[in-house]
């Protein structure tokens, strides 16, 4: 047995491991719509474009982009960028990378499920070597804050291992390259000395300063927590809120957070009674005190949200009112509405949300109402609360939403235009719909922006959710961690990281 | 005991006056109905709703540790409800479901295990197979499948337990009554023109429901664990019905930093447990005629 001692126990120089709670489902950059995936391949994989910490969207592959017109975008490439393999990167790598996320069938037959988020992008030509267009069926001005979702890969990879191969031998031109991926266990990967050195505009180009980097698979909180401590891992990611004392009471590691992107919902189901009447729905949002569970579950690590939209992304409407904590006022607007005392009402979501919705659920009983909170396997409840039909008997949904995109065309346009693959609540206002619609192709940001507040303002008005919160993504990390920070997008981004000591 | 009387005596009597004998297994009964006369009498000694939360009272410490107080006796958990009440309401629920379980497994086992034994041919190959079968499976990973497949709640969870419970009664008495068809007295009653229904539920099942009472209690300690593990991932009873399993569960996070939240349901299983093994070792003991033949 000492042979097969595991090769993340051996020294430790220059080694970085990351704790994550789940493994990654394919490293097919195009064949999955998860976020954990998408940072272990991230790292092995570059993308067109990239963020800055800041979030703002910066070239990588790419050297500079510009609009040609409301439909066309335009993308010229850095020169001699080799994929790991040391095949020389071209415009016909992008045409490839891109063909396959876009177009029905294109993935060895299937469509890539990240299709949706490349909106209306139709046909990427190659133009010269190190130039590539991308045609749009229809305006579409947020292309580039989308265009950081997706990761390059070689085609001439996939002609060699095909679609199933894609799954498990990745050929990018990231900082890191592949070395071993134990199922369920770790994900090891090793520095590509070649690398051509990242985004010219974050400072620390170059390649990796560390040899290894692994991501190991833990998905028991308090397993990852103890892992941190005893040093056996160097960052871990979904730090739960109840184990940051313990974190920062250590010597070895710090407590960082950073605004996440995904906003917190209680959608109700306003095809039911007694959602249908607006009463209602204002009585929830005024009954149930936010700050209290903030403070005391949360731990203070989230934002109280008065609408949809996170303070951080692109047309936030900062002025909305606030459906403030209010036990009295909450009552009268349910007696006013006719809900009777005791009437029973339930919340649905998933395992990993059960002390959160228990908590909504004891809080809005104070009014009177009998809220308790049912658990389901996320896989059953999901496609229950996306069809009218099988929700119809439901009463409210805790869920959240995620707007890596910081712009609301990809948040309120799934979760609130009618007919949205993700509104839950079958909120439909015309008004909304429409102004949705013109700031999709609307190429005037100032306009856009003006269309998104005005939206935002009747949605909170009309209430069709339980406005919650907007939670920081919190790490822990070792103290001889350095040049590292956690980013909004949750990337976990290894290329510029450090060790001390 | 001089042998007159103990032939006044039937078997389930003899093995009742054997059991009272054995001192472990007496106190083992009397933990025992200290939790069913807990858990009938939760909603009036409680001392709060279980359900009732106070998250100013979060991770509150049981009443002899610093921050305590003895309104919470067994301190809070991390919605801030008492762990106390919860505890007294979640013994309902695991000793209704091992009750309702070993009940009707018990009931579907002897009756299957009877028609098995005794009428052989294809309703014994019929019921073997099926026996097999369902042994064949690792007991937790059939009941998280079906449990997947049903939605997690109190009737499912006793649906799943039994599909695969009745089993083990079964399996006992099929045996037994194997045993007992070349016996004597069931002759005497064949000859006698007895038709199968009779001798199977008149003649034979008197004498093969000892094995069963021991193998039901001795089943019951295991049901509860599978309740608590069902709790434990989620598949259990619903909240905001208490249940030690789910109670474990949410106190995980905790374990450093509150470890009352975790350990006191986990005790409650474990004393529980330990009491109706220790009990059912007992009654085994006093049932065995090989342990008392001579």
């Amino acid at each position: 047995m000492a042979a097969a001692r595991p090769a993340y126990a051996q020294a430790r120089s220059r080694e970085v491991r990351v704790g994550v709670a789940q493994d990654a489902l394919t490293l097919d950059p195009a064949n999955h719509r998860n976020r954990d995936t998408q940072n272990i391949i991230r790292n092995i994989h570059d993308g067109l474009l990239t963020r800055d910490v800041e979030m703002r969207v910066q070239p990588e592959i790419a050297e500079s982009w510009r609009q040609i017109d409301a439909r066309t975008f335009e993308f010229r490439l850095r020169p001699d960028i080799r994929f790991q393999s040391g095949d020389l990167l071209s415009a016909a790598d992008i045409k490839f990378t891109f063909d396959r996320l876009a177009k029905d069938g294109a993935m060895g037959g299937q469509t890539s499920p990240r299709k949706g988020l490349l909106g209306p992008l139709q046909d990427t030509v190659v133009v010269d070597e190190r130039t590539v267009r991308m045609h749009l069926a229809a305006p579409w001005p947020i292309l580039p804050a989308m265009v950081p979702f997706q990761e390059v890969v070689n085609r001439r990879q996939f002609d060699r291992v095909g679609q199933e191969g894609m799954q498990t031998r990745p050929d990018g031109c990231g900082p890191f390259r592949l070395a071993e991926w134990r199922r369920g266990e770790a994900i090891i990967l090793e520095r590509f000395a070649a690398y051509y050195g990242g985004s010219t505009e974050i400072p620390g180009t170059g390649p990796a300063q560390i040899d290894r980097a692994i991501f190991r698979v833990i998905p028991e909180n308090s397993t990852r927590v103890a892992g941190l401590l005893a040093g056996e891992v160097d960052i871990i990611s979904e730090l739960p809120a109840s184990a940051m004392r313990q974190v920062e009471a250590s010597q070895t590691a710090q407590v960082m957070k950073v605004n996440g992107t995904r906003s917190f919902f209680v959608a109700f189901n306003l095809a039911r009674k007694p959602f249908d009447d607006i009463r209602v729905r204002r009585a929830l949002n005024h009954a149930l005190d936010k700050g209290a569970i903030i403070s005391r579950i949360l731990n203070n690590t989230a934002t109280a949200l008065r609408g949809v939209m996170s303070p951080d992304a692109f047309a936030f409407a900062a002025d909305l009112p606030e459906y403030g904590y209010n036990l009295a006022r909450a009552r009268a607007l349910l007696a006013e509405a006719g809900v009777a005392e005791g009437t029973e009402l339930v919340i649905d979501t998933t395992a990993a949300l059960k002390e959160i919705a228990e908590a909504i659920a004891a809080l809005l009983s104070r009014t009177g109402l009998r809220v308790r909170a049912q658990i389901w396997e996320g896989a059953v409840l999901g496609p229950m609360w996306q069809a009218a039909e099988r929700r119809r008997d439901r009463d409210m949904y805790l869920t959240s939403w995620g707007n890596g995109a910081l712009d609301p065309s990809d948040i309120m346009v799934p979760t609130l235009r009618s007919g949205g693959r993700g509104n839950a609540a079958g909120f439909s206002n015309a008004e909304v719909d429409q102004l949705l619609d013109a700031a999709e192709t609307e190429a005037d940001q100032a306009r856009r922006a003006e269309m998104y507040r005005r939206a935002q303002a009747i949605v909170t008005d009309q209430a069709p959710w339980l406005f919650l919160w907007l939670p920081q993504d919190i790490y822990g990390v070792s103290r001889r961690v350095t040049h590292w920070r956690p980013q909004a997008d949750s990337r976990i981004n290894l290329h510029r990281i450090r060790l001390a000591g | 005991m001089s042998a007159a009387e103990a032939g006044a005596l039937s078997p389930l009597g003899l093995g009742l006056e054997r059991f009272r004998a054995n001192r472990t297994a007496l106190l083992a009964a009397a933990v025992i109905l200290l939790f069913v006369l807990a858990a009938l009498s939760a909603p009036w000694i409680a001392p709060h709703d279980p359900a009732d939360a106070d998250l100013f009272r979060r991770l509150q410490p049981p009443a002899w540790l610093e921050g305590g107080e003895w309104g919470f006796p067994l301190g809070c958990d991390s919605l801030g409800r008492d762990i106390l009440s919860r505890l007294l309401f979640g013994a309902r629920v695991s000793l209704l479901v091992a009750a309702i379980v070993i009940c009707i497994a018990a009931v579907i086992g002897t009756l299957a295990g009877l028609a098995a034994g005794y009428l052989r041919g294809w309703t014994d190959t019929l019921i073997g197979r099926l026996v097999d079968t369902l042994l064949g499976f690792p007991y937790l990973v059939f009941a998280i499948g079906l449990m997947a497949m049903m939605g997690p709640g109190l009737h499912n969870i006793i649906l799943v337990l039994v599909y695969k419970e009745w089993v083990f009664s079964c399996r006992v008495v099929r045996g037994e009554t194997l045993a007992a068809r070349e016996q004597d007295y069931v002759e005497a009653a064949r000859a006698l023109g007895a038709g199968p229904g009779h001798i199977m539920l008149r003649e034979i099942l008197p004498n093969v429901l000892s094995p069963v009472l021991v193998v039901a209690t001795f089943r019951m300690a295991y049901v509860i664990i599978m309740e608590a593990s069902l709790s434990f991932l989620g598949l259990g009873v619903q909240p905001p019905t208490p249940s030690w399993g789910s109670m474990v569960a949410d106190g995980r996070d905790f374990l450093v930093d509150a470890w009352w939240v975790s350990t006191l349901p986990g005790l409650a299983i474990l004393m529980l447990v330990l009491a109706i093994n220790l009990a059912s070792q007992g009654l085994r003991d006093a049932f065995d005629p090989r342990l008392h033949s001579a």
